[in-house]
């Protein structure tokens, strides 16, 4: 089920950045799986009931990558593919970094190192509410520099909010360089595991790996958990593969075409 | 004894300050006070005549709220007059209750936590690039622990190897509003920083022997930047405040400054 | 524009060893030639802007001059106490330099608009805003800039823009007048001159004349200057990319309502209701009418 639906993100996602000539395929790309099984066989959100209590909450914190989301969010249901088309357009509902005014997108970013704060909200009232579902957020490697993510960090194993669960997409490569040469926070697991958070590092490109890993943190208690995805920059177009442009070119009608046949 | 001497100065003004001044903070500036002990007597290269030496080591005090031990310090270092410190906190005073750089020999001034670490991480690496040999020290709060803005200096200072810099965590276990512990939990804090590729120490904050063995080895780390992390007593000397929130808040009352005196007669 | 600051940069660190330049990972394929030519005298802080704050104010206490370089809320909003604290307080030679003021980056959402940084940066103490039109405006703020040793924000539009002066600029003081005073002027501030000037060309083949006077510095210098101008009894409109709020509109109302007899001032920018609408710049400023026509519609009422 996953593949399937990584196959419809992986199409949606280069023909709205190709066509909307815009950027951050590359962060997209390197999600893409984590996406697919979070949306396909994890998280419990329903477009019949967007706003059900019960629902899990999910927060993209890299919020460059609207693309993926606004995708998957259509592919679900919760409003019209043909949205898809008018990404960044003048006007439109589907702006570059993803926004709360879209249904189904529970919060809005686009400066790193909002989303953990605001998730861990979310789970501290859940909790105290009794509501038994999980908040996810996905962050970027990139905004592990930052010292608001730390900020949550603590609190969160402090607190043991073991209804959070964090997603590292770790692709290596924030907007200037790479990650480990900007500053270097291997091994990222000991890093959190240090700070009290129940840790996976996995493949993130392996559909088996990251919904193991997802079932194995939502049963977990005590702490929260973290599941750093080790993933590849613009991962599916060859020339952009692990390489910085991947943050900024739009593919081309030739890389769409090639795309476009693969699937 | 020197450094005993020098101590029991530090003392005694900074019970007098905050009594006299009927203002807070006076349990910070005690938790601290060994460590200022030492760190001014024995190891920071500072000279009241060449204040702006380039080769003069630089600290900073990151809490700011504990200015009193530093303008204390300062003065008998010879910066400014000793009497400047009766006028702590009053209208028009050249000694704001935060740490203020218009004081003679203040390199910053602080009062908002977590700033600190940055600025002397700023100084470090321009002293790094003209070759300047001396040293930074920044000391900060476990409390300052808390914020972010620390934890992006840890992190920088740790990759880019900033070896002229070295804080020192006073660790008294207690912030504003309660245990460090019971707050943001952040034991066994010396691995923390390790972690982020730091040489650490811990140690007794309150024996002046280990705070000058770990900051005489700090100096000599050459890759690393260092922290110490001293494990101290908020509000130490003064009996009824000793590990208890209240020395944050309550200034000593007459009382107690009395009694201060009486046993610092007594002991020394 | 972030091209020509680079090039202003490099030209002055080329004689200068005490030039800095920080990052908060921004700047891809517009930096570079700083890096290549000052390695280190270069970081790249990560994202992490509040210790990039901090940071500098260290370099710049041992006598260096400072430049940051982020997106305009990142490089503003996100570390303001630390600018606030640490660089305006010690009256520090850091120049915070942001990307993206105004709408460039209108189709990337609010998070990216950079609409409220003049406000927040022209009330702090010793700060200098710096909004330059243009390539040779930010050649004459870069002049300035590199006399100046307190605080300043420049604030950059993105690439791309258009020259609109045909030649270097040679005002004595900090306003630079495009068309002399007249009945009705436009005070305009920032990279939005273009629409002004394309307003009063419009107005000049009617026959009309429309004073025009580019303010790309909000400081309490520039201030006589505006107040001369404010004090002929004459109507002004002022223009920026940035809410009405706090922006420059309400420095040029607060210098007017010092007059013994006011000014009129009409301003013109971000709407406060407006502020999530999404799209390209062009389109943004048509909505918020801040383009040429926008300002014409204002002038015919008054000219009515």
């Amino acid at each position: 089920m996953s593949e399937l639906f990584a196959k419809k993100l992986l199409e949606d996602v280069v023909r709205m950045t190709s066509e909307a000539k815009t950027s951050h395929v590359g962060g997209c790309l390197s999600c893409l799986d984590i996406i697919s099984v979070l949306f396909t066989e994890v998280i419990n959100i329903d477009k019949k009931n967007p706003n059900s209590k019960n629902r899990d909450r999910f927060i993209l914190s890299k919020g460059h990558t609207a693309a993926i989301i606004y995708s998957a969010l259509a592919n679900k249901g919760f409003f019209s593919r043909k949205w898809l088309s008018t990404f960044i357009q003048d006007g439109t509902k589907l702006p570059g970094h993803i926004d709360h005014k879209v249904p189904g997108v529970e919060f809005s970013t686009g400066s790193l190192g909002h989303g953990l704060s605001v998730g861990l909200g979310m789970a501290l009232s859940m909790r105290y509410n009794n509501i038994k579902s999980n908040v996810y957020v996905l962050v970027s490697d990139g905004e592990m520099n930052t010292g608001s993510t730390w900020e949550a960090i603590m609190f969160a194993a402090h607190h043991k909010v073991d209804n959070l669960i964090c997603i590292v997409d770790k692709n290596k490569i924030q907007s200037f360089g790479e990650t480990k040469d900007i500053i270097n926070l291997d091994p990222l697991y000991e890093k959190w595991e240090t700070y009290g958070w129940n840790t996976y590092d996995i493949d993130g490109h392996n559909h088996s790996e990251i919904k193991k890993a997802f079932i194995d943190s939502k049963k977990y208690s005590k702490k929260p958990s973290v599941i750093i995805c080790n993933t590849i920059k613009g991962k599916g177009i060859k020339d952009f593969e692990g390489r910085l442009i991947s943050h900024y070119r739009p593919p081309s009608e030739d890389q769409l075409n090639d795309i476009l046949k693969g699937i | 004894m020197v450094s005993k001497s020098f101590g029991r100065i530090l003392l005694e003004d900074v019970v007098r300050m905050t009594n006299v001044s009927q203002t807070s903070h006076v349990g910070g500036c005690l938790s601290c006070l060994d460590i200022v002990n030492v760190l001014f007597n024995n190891v920071i290269n500072i000279d009241s005549k060449k204040p702006k030496s380039k080769n003069r080591d630089r600290f900073i005090l990151s809490k700011g709220h504990t200015s009193a031990v530093i303008y204390s310090a300062l003065a008998n270092k010879g910066f400014f007059p000793v009497k400047w410190l009766r006028t702590f906190f009053e209208n028009g005073t050249k000694l704001p209750g935060h740490i203020d750089h218009k004081v003679p020999g203040v390199e910053f001034s602080t009062g908002s936590l977590g700033h600190g670490l940055s600025v002397g991480l700023g100084m470090a690496m321009s002293m790094r690039n003209k070759k300047i040999k001396s040293k930074v020290y920044v000391l900060l709060s476990d409390g300052e622990m808390n914020s972010g803005s620390t934890v992006e200096a840890i992190m920088f200072a740790g990759h880019h190897k900033i070896n002229n810099l070295i804080c020192i965590v006073d660790k008294n276990q207690f912030q504003a509003l309660g245990k460090t512990d019971d707050i943001i939990n952040l034991n066994p804090l010396s691995k923390k920083w390790e972690s982020f590729g730091w040489n650490a120490y811990d140690i007794d904050g309150h024996n002046t022997s280990e705070i000058k063995t770990a900051l005489l080895s700090a100096k000599k780390n050459s890759q690393k930047p260092s922290v110490l992390v001293c494990n101290t007593v908020k509000g130490k000397g003064l009996k009824d405040f000793e590990g208890r929130l209240m020395s944050h808040y309550r200034p000593p009352s007459d009382d107690q400054l009395n009694d201060f005196m009486e046993g610092l007669e007594l002991i020394r | 524009m972030r091209n020509s600051f680079v090039e202003n940069l490099v030209k002055y660190a080329s004689k200068k060893k005490n030039v800095y330049l920080l990052t908060g990972d921004l700047g891809f394929s517009v930096l570079e030639p700083f890096i290549k030519k000052n390695p280190k005298n270069f970081f790249n802080m990560g994202v992490a802007e509040q210790n990039m704050m901090g940071v500098s104010s260290g370099l710049a206490l041992e006598g260096n001059k400072v430049f940051t370089y982020s997106i305009s809320n990142f490089a503003t909003s996100r570390c303001h106490e630390q600018i606030r604290n640490d660089i305006c307080y010690h009256d520090l030679d850091v120049t915070v330099v942001a990307v993206g003021g105004g709408l460039p980056y209108g189709t990337h959402g609010y998070t990216h608009h950079g609409i409220e940084d003049i406000t927040i940066t022209r009330c702090l103490p010793n700060m200098t805003v710096y909004v330059p039109a243009d390539r040779l405006e930010l050649e004459f703020c870069f002049n300035k800039i590199i006399k100046n040793t307190s605080p300043k924000y420049l604030r950059l539009a993105k690439g791309g823009e258009p020259d609109l002066y045909k030649k270097k600029i040679s005002a004595s003081g900090n306003v630079i007048c495009h068309k002399k005073l007249s009945e009705i002027n436009i005070l305009s501030c920032g990279s939005i001159l273009v629409e002004a000037i394309d307003c009063c060309d419009f107005y000049k083949e009617k026959g009309i004349n429309v004073g025009l006077f580019s303010c790309p510095i909000i400081s309490e210098e520039t201030k006589p200057e505006i107040k001369k101008l404010l004090s002929k009894g004459k109507t002004f409109i002022t223009l920026e990319e940035h809410k009405k709020i706090g922006g420059f509109g309400s420095y040029v109302s607060e210098i007017s309502v010092s007059l013994e007899e006011p000014a009129r001032v009409i301003s013109c920018g971000v709407l406060s209701d407006g502020y999530d609408l999404v799209g390209n710049q062009k389109y943004l400023r048509s909505l918020h009418g801040i383009d040429k026509e926008g300002l014409v519609k204002v002038i015919n009422k008054l000219l009515k």
